[in-house]
């Protein structure tokens, strides 16, 4: 068999596996957070240059977006509700703290919808 | 050869994208008669009270003095009352007293989704010029215990047209995906961990999760639909409640009433 085509076909091998291996990983876990924190990011969100306003119109989008995916973590609500009330009192500190935090959870909300449209079909009894 | 190794290939991970509902049903009702070789599969309708002796033991007690009786007679009531048109309830579900619940939900062809018998009562009303009801008010709890009351008996036969297929894979989809902070499935807890135990409750199978609505739940002090307990499912895991009779939880009804094929309705209940 030519070389090229092995390649190919292990690839596609690989690639099929690799949709049921965060599964495996957490299917004996049902609380386990891995394979959510694997696919977010906190970059975003600890750019310490940015203002709070601006993480929080962030994560306001990435969690519009989950949300559209009927993923969207109720804690994420709860930090941006958070971080307007510190802004609106002049808090910058707490403010820039509950929008990070906000940008966090809705990255990982995301991330979450994201790996779901694929992973759920593991779970289903054969 | 190659094109033979595509095509096995491709048609093994087809087949891990869509089975067949009723294939489905065979394999969940087998998973659960493995997980539960001492319980026949059709004695899961009254869900957790079927694990544990002493908790059955109680909640038969419990059903002595059953505190959705008021909501019943309440509902009866509510059913035959007419609307101001002069017409009523009965004119919508013509088999009102003789058992009507076990045909909710389907998949109605001519609208292209599925209809609750919440979602029912409304068009019912809508009808007849009436305002709709609250999914959360007590009127809609007391109309659908009543409704599940006289269907008491009966057997759940859901079917699945061709044209219901979507509607079905979208709830079975709910059902397997992780979601909320907590990152669980409803599968999570109601199928892998079945059986299982959260603080003194034990975790009910949701083979028969659909025959005992609406509930008395106590922590509600009234009686509730099914939908009021995914949104309170979803919450406890950290994820955002969806709308009630909303698109998708409807079909994820539409979807675990599937799986209870076959089974006995035994609404309305009393949970804790």
């Amino acid at each position: 068999m030519n070389i090229k085509i092995l390649i190919a076909n292990i690839c596609i091998l690989l690639m099929m596996s690799g949709c049921t291996e965060s599964e495996t990983l957490t299917r004996e876990l049902p609380g386990n957070t891995g394979a959510i924190n694997k696919g977010a990011t906190n970059n975003g969100a600890v750019e310490a240059r940015e203002g709070a306003a601006e993480i929080l119109l962030k994560a306001e989008l990435v969690y519009l977006k989950a949300k559209e995916k009927q993923h969207a973590w109720s804690i994420t609500t709860r930090m941006m509700e958070d971080a307007e009330k510190a802004l609106s009192a002049g808090d910058e500190k707490a403010a820039l703290n509950a929008a990070t935090r906000a940008l966090f959870t809705a990255e990982a909300s995301l991330a979450q919808a994201e790996s779901q449209a694929i992973a759920w079909q593991a779970r289903v009894p054969q | 050869m190659k094109i033979a190794i595509y095509l096995l290939l491709l048609s093994g991970y087809a087949g891990q994208l869509s089975a067949d509902p009723e294939s489905d049903r065979l394999a969940f009702v087998k998973f659960y008669e493995s997980k539960f070789p001492g319980i026949a599969i059709g004695e899961h309708k009254d869900g957790t009270y079927v694990l544990s002796k002493e908790k059955r033991e109680q909640w038969l007690e419990m059903e002595d003095f059953p505190p959705y009786e008021f909501a019943v007679d309440d509902g009866e009531v509510l059913f035959t009352t007419q609307f101001s048109n002069g017409k009523g309830y009965a004119d919508c579900f013509p088999n009102g007293s003789n058992g009507v619940k076990q045909n909710y939900p389907y998949f109605d062809v001519a609208s292209r989704q599925v209809i609750t018998l919440e979602l029912a009562i409304n068009n019912c009303r809508e009808k007849n010029s009436e305002e709709h009801l609250d999914y959360l008010s007590d009127e809609m709890g007391y109309l659908t215990a009543y409704l599940a009351f006289a269907s008491r008996g009966h057997r759940f036969n859901i079917k699945v047209p061709a044209e219901g297929l979507g509607a079905y894979e979208n709830g079975k989809q709910f059902f397997y995906a992780r979601r909320g902070q907590l990152d669980f499935a409803c599968s999570s807890c109601h199928l892998d961990a079945a059986g299982g135990k959260l603080r003194a409750e034990f975790l009910s199978a949701s083979v028969g999760h659909v025959t005992h609505w609406p509930a008395y739940r106590f922590k509600w002090e009234q009686v509730g639909g099914l939908h009021k307990r995914f949104v309170e499912c979803n919450e406890q895991i950290g994820a955002e409640g969806l709308a009630q009779q909303g698109e998708t939880y409807r079909n994820l009804e539409y979807f675990l009433t599937y799986m209870s094929n076959g089974m006995e309705l035994n609404g309305p209940s009393s949970r804790k």
